[in-house]
């Protein structure tokens, strides 16, 4: 009777140490592969490229489909966007650089107004942030 | 031992759930330069980007055709490229176009 109860007990063990091993993989893999980012505007669809140089992702301003834009999960204006984006620069220490973001079905002149409107509010450099294709 | 794996699959969870797997790339882009604004120091190709393929001084050449077209322009001193937008383009097509000129060495700007 007593020997039938003891071998369970050692097999238990095994079983989560191997469990613990791929989960402890599956951790480490998404801690490496992921980058936990907010998403600038969920409802933005990314222009997607292929050529285009790799940057990392940062403060975006998105501009949807009608032309309206989103900045940190808010509506905002271009120039609220720049007294903001102005104030940032000015705590860092650093050139302000607009990061757009616009969905790729926006018409590219309205776009271009953007950009105008942008630049001559005094904006300095400006980039168009696109979704780079999976290689 | 199980507080452990509990844990784990918090962290797990949490990984799984807040990482995004995009990678963004990046463009500069001009404002558009006025219609007969400054004087061009070299000579421009004009270059429009229609819904599929190109209007490269006026005559129609494919995406494929892209390159060797800007190549010759290129081998006769033309360093600049004057990208005209209308409002049929969309801003995908804008980007893919303005990228696709930079890769070449071109120096572009955008007029409408």
């Amino acid at each position: 009777m007593l020997r039938m109860e003891r071998p369970s007990k050692p097999r238990q063990m095994e079983n989560t140490i191997t469990l613990i091993n791929i989960v402890f993989l599956m951790l480490i893999f998404f801690l490496i592969a992921g980058t936990i980012a907010p998403t600038a505007a969920p409802e933005v669809e990314a222009i997607k490229t292929s050529e285009a140089e790799e940057a990392q992702q940062e403060k975006m301003l998105g501009i949807r489909v009608d032309g309206t834009m989103i900045y940190e999960g808010r509506e905002t204006t271009a120039e609220a966007y720049l007294a903001a984006l102005n104030a940032e620069a000015t705590d860092a220490g650093e050139e302000p650089v607009i990061r757009l973001l616009p969905d790729r079905a926006l018409p590219a002149t309205e776009l271009l107004d953007i950009v105008s409107t942008l630049h001559e509010a005094g904006g300095g450099k400006i980039v168009v942030f696109s979704e780079r294709a999976q290689p | 031992m199980t507080s452990l794996i509990d844990v784990v699959f918090l962290l797990l969870l949490f990984f799984m759930l807040t990482s995004t797997f995009s990678r963004f790339a990046q463009t500069e882009i001009t404002p558009p330069v006025q219609r007969g604004g400054t004087a061009s120091q070299s000579p421009a190709v004009l270059a429009k980007p229609l819904s599929d393929g190109w209007l490269i001084n006026g005559v129609a050449v494919s995406n494929e055709a892209l390159t060797e077209t800007m190549k010759t322009y290129k081998d006769k001193g033309a360093e600049r490229v004057l990208l005209g937008v209308d409002s049929a383009l969309d801003s995908q097509r804008l980007v893919e176009a303005l990228e696709s000129l930079r890769v070449m060495g071109l120096k572009v700007s955008i007029s409408r």
